[in-house]
């Protein structure tokens, strides 16, 4: 089945379409989840969401691009705003904790990603942090290219930016990456 | 560590390490757990669009609508009575300048006056 007669047979509401568009789709919506928010117990409930908003928008979807980058575009809008979400719960809770509430949300502290070599484990959770600290467009650029394996094409075409754009994003991640590694090695 | 080489080279490789990294596959069945919760949200959805829940909030906006004309009125007829009150010291204002307070009023007032002769 093509991209245009598979999103044909989303329009129309057909289950099979919807289980090819899954199974097709799944590992990369999964993975994309994964590399943003680091647990993969919210990846699969994230991944979730991302195929129920696929279900009930598909008929809103031009064709300006191509399927996958649609989809690709809904799972780190919703993994950003996830993020985004954790963060005010964690500085409200900070502010519950200066006036003496004892509730504490637990982040995603020292990850260890199922797919990592084991002999990369250790340096990758440093890196993780570091990544962290990014700004979220060089965060989305970096962690679409290094954890999903887009190019820079497939990256610009998700974030709607330049491909000059993605490259200076990509540049200054690095850059800022190398900064925050070098003071953590520093200090040790 | 201080050595700046070292400490150079443990950043590259650390850098290095989301290299090779292997994608991983979800939890078994997803297709069948998206279904069931598209399938409970829309269930949800005609339960809220049950005549009785319509009823229900017919009937708390209405409640709310009164509440808010209510608070309303009450707020204008207060502003109104202010409003007389004000109108009315002007008028005694024009006949005692000297006027500006209700214990000066009472000084001032003739039928006072009527009982000190």
């Amino acid at each position: 089945m093509s991209e245009s007669q598979l999103i044909e047979a989303l329009t129309q509401g057909s289950e099979s379409a919807f289980r090819t568009l899954v199974e097709t789709y799944q590992q990369r919506v999964f993975n994309t989840c994964l590399g943003f928010i680091k647990n993969q117990e919210d990846a699969d409930d994230l991944t979730q969401e991302v195929f129920i908003q696929v279900y009930r928008s598909i008929s809103k979807f031009r064709m300006e691009s191509s399927l996958s980058t649609w989809i690709y575009r809904i799972s780190v809008t919703k993994s950003l705003e996830l993020i985004r979400s954790r963060k005010r719960h964690k500085r409200f809770t900070g502010i519950a904790n200066f006036f003496g509430s004892e509730n504490q949300i637990q982040g995603p502290v020292d990850y260890d990603h199922p797919g990592i070599l084991a002999e990369n484990k250790e340096r990758s959770e440093i890196l993780f942090k570091a990544i962290e600290k990014l700004p979220e467009t060089q965060y989305t650029a970096y962690t679409l290219h290094k954890m999903e394996g887009l190019s820079y094409q497939e990256i610009a075409e998700i974030m709607n930016k330049s491909i000059s754009s993605i490259e200076s994003l990509m540049h200054r991640a690095k850059h800022n990456l190398q900064k925050y590694l070098y003071r953590y090695y520093k200090e040790l | 560590m201080k050595d700046r080489n070292r400490i150079e080279e443990e950043v590259r490789k650390t850098l290095q390490s989301l290299e090779g990294i292997e994608r991983v596959s979800p939890k078994p069945f997803l297709h069948t757990r998206i279904v069931g919760k598209i399938q409970k949200s829309e269930n949800e959805l005609v339960k809220i669009s049950h005549p009785f829940y319509r009823l229900t909030y017919a009937l708390l906006a209405t409640l709310v609508v009164i509440n808010v004309v209510t608070i309303s009125m009450n707020l204008t007829g207060t502003s109104t009575v202010d409003a007389g009150l004000d109108a009315e010291v002007q008028y005694f204002q024009q006949y005692y300048p000297t006027l500006t307070t209700i214990e000066n009023f009472q000084m001032n007032s003739p039928h006072q006056n009527d009982e000190h002769e």
